[in-house]
């Protein structure tokens, strides 16, 4: 008995692992499959490998026009003040030259052709007037020597791209020109980013549509539109746009890059309506399981749009173009808030928010149908012209007076633009998926 | 296995996880691993009783039923402490569902303990017939 008492404790913990793992092993026999949310994470499908993040630019190339038709940006004798062009054109140049992001800075005035000349005599043309104005040349021809030099830098070219050709009948065929120069750079691998801004302007005009009047002298009541082209490698020109130009121009547009698909996942603690839950994977939320539809489902999903150019962003813009693609479902985006926005909202601003920081902008998607078992809710921003070129472009620049900040034929050389470098984009800046699925 | 078997204990009484968005976090956080400790604790407090009170120790006087039911009660409470305060650090609101997830799990408390009580109490050299003989 005594013997019998004392070897008993040693065999109680082994005894009661054993008895343990048999009673759970026996129960869960019972638990049932619904259990498993395990879920094939959607296959974004367009991700693409990032490019290495450059850091530095080797070379940038300034290239300001100095034609007659420049003239009035840059006049010798303005009664008073300076022109708005010389004030924001002039911390721009300062900003390149003293910019520590570009090795070799390089400035160009264009007449006939390129001239080669040094920081210092630039800012001096521009600051005091273009003092022998020179005659012009075309757009196309000024692209195509610009476009030829300096493949692995920037080319910037400021100008008022008023396209005015020998031939006054070449006008007609502005875009094709465009589009024939500028699909050499898309075959380097180039891009493109349009800059625009109005100016005062004080001197003669010189309209591209010679038929009726020839210039105009005193011009000109109205602003008139001048723009600043950066062309080179895609994520050059990002990081050239990011850290140099900022928000120096009013509007913009891009053409030839490739954008990373932006961070994104489903929210679920903020403002959801509906049965509904996430299949979570790797922390972040790109597919529901939706129990039942007996009430609409709402969801917000948060998105990093910080890699987009600030163009594609704007509330008007997003609204506009950011669309959803889906079969089988009702979906629709029923608002876009901008992170600040988001925060204030009564369903948020009681709670950690941590969860929104990688985001910048919270869309609110909600759904009454779900026809099949599962469908991909694809969330498209479209890359469409944006409405200023509609706006400040014209067919007849002769009475410029009174049609305004306006630029002959701008939509005509945007054409050939988006003709060079939007072959094979897509024509969606984004597009990624929220996969729902009905619970099994 | 494990998340299956402790979603089919709870939701024997309880129905799915509200608000509906917190399902995953319930089913794959919070019920096995509060399930898991629930049954750890009432073990260890099994032990306790029978092992280390009742038999290493030489406590004579702790062997009543009421002194079991102490114990009951203790794994119980642990049980509905642990459900919130796992459920806070999950950063799920304090609803009512959570309220009925704590109870539940307190229940399952003592009756884990009762299980194992059962199943252990006859090798207890002061207890082994603690709470009742029969």
């Amino acid at each position: 008995m005594t013997l019998r008492r004392t070897r008993l404790p040693q065999n109680i913990p082994a005894a009661f692992a054993c008895l343990l793992l048999l009673f759970i092993s026996a129960c869960s026999g019972g638990g049932d499959k619904k259990a498993e949310t395990k879920s094939t994470a959607p296959t974004a499908g367009k991700e693409k490998p990032a490019p290495a993040a450059s850091t530095s630019i080797s070379q940038v190339n300034v290239f300001l026009e100095v034609s007659g038709s420049m003239k009035g940006f840059m006049p010798t004798n303005k009664a008073e003040g300076i022109t708005q062009f010389q004030q924001t054109i002039d911390p721009f140049l300062a900003s390149i030259q003293q910019s520590n992001l570009i090795q070799n800075k390089n400035y160009f005035e264009v007449r006939e052709k390129p001239y080669p000349t040094t920081y210092d005599q630039l800012a001096r043309t521009m600051r005091y007037g273009i003092q022998q104005s020179a005659s012009s040349t075309t757009i196309p021809a000024i692209l195509d020597s610009i476009i030829s030099q300096n493949q692995n830098g920037i080319n910037i070219l400021i100008s008022d791209f008023i396209y005015s050709p020998e031939n006054n009948r070449a006008v007609s065929y502005v875009s094709t020109d465009i589009y024939r120069v500028l699909s050499k750079a898309k075959q380097q691998g180039q891009a493109l980013s349009v800059f625009a801004a109005t100016s005062d302007f004080d001197g003669t005009f010189y309209p591209a549509q010679k038929s009726a009047q020839k210039t105009i002298a005193n011009c000109c009541d109205t602003p008139i539109p001048y723009y600043v082209w950066v062309m080179g490698k895609p994520e050059l020109v990002s990081l050239f746009n990011r850290s140099l130009v900022k928000n120096t121009f009013p509007e913009e547009l891009h053409s030839g890059f490739t954008f990373e698909a932006p961070a994104y996942s489903v929210l679920d603690k903020y403002m959801p309506a509906g049965n509904w839950y996430c299949v979570a994977e790797n922390g972040s939320c790109q597919a529901i399981t939706i129990s039942d539809l007996k009430a609409p489902v709402e969801m917000i999903v948060g998105a990093n749009f910080s890699g987009l150019p600030a163009a594609f962003t704007g509330a008007g813009y997003l609204k506009q173009n950011l669309k959803i693609q889906a079969e089988n479902t009702d979906a629709q985006i029923t608002n876009i808030y901008p992170a600040a926005q988001f925060r204030t909202l009564p369903g948020v601003s009681g709670k950690n928010t941590d969860p929104l920081k990688p985001f910048t902008h919270f869309i609110k998607i909600k759904l009454t149908k779900l026809n099949a078992p599962q469908t991909d809710l694809r969330l498209q921003l479209a890359n469409q012209r944006p409405a200023w070129v509609q706006q400040w472009t014209t067919t007849n620049d002769s009475q410029i007076n009174q049609a305004g900040a306006k630029t002959f034929n701008l939509a005509g050389i945007l054409e050939g633009v988006e003709r060079a470098f939007g072959a094979d984009t897509g024509g969606n800046i984004f597009d990624i998926a929220v996969r729902l699925q009905k619970e099994k | 296995m494990l998340p299956g078997f402790f979603k089919f204990i709870y939701e024997l009484f309880l129905s799915s996880p509200q608000p509906p968005q917190t399902r995953p976090v319930f089913w794959n956080e919070i019920f096995p691993n509060v399930g898991l400790v629930n049954i750890i604790t009432s073990l260890l407090l099994m032990f306790v009783f029978y092992y280390l009170i009742n038999h290493i120790l030489p406590v004579a006087f702790f062997r009543k039923a009421w002194h079991w039911a102490l114990f009951m009660l203790l794994s119980a409470a642990i049980g509905f402490g642990y459900a919130l305060q796992y459920c806070d650090t999950k950063e799920v609101e304090q609803n009512s569902y959570v309220w009925s997830f704590a109870t539940i799990n307190a229940l399952y408390g003592a009756l884990f303990y009762i299980i194992f009580s059962f199943l252990f109490r006859r090798w207890s050299r002061g207890a082994s017939t603690t709470p009742v003989r029969f």
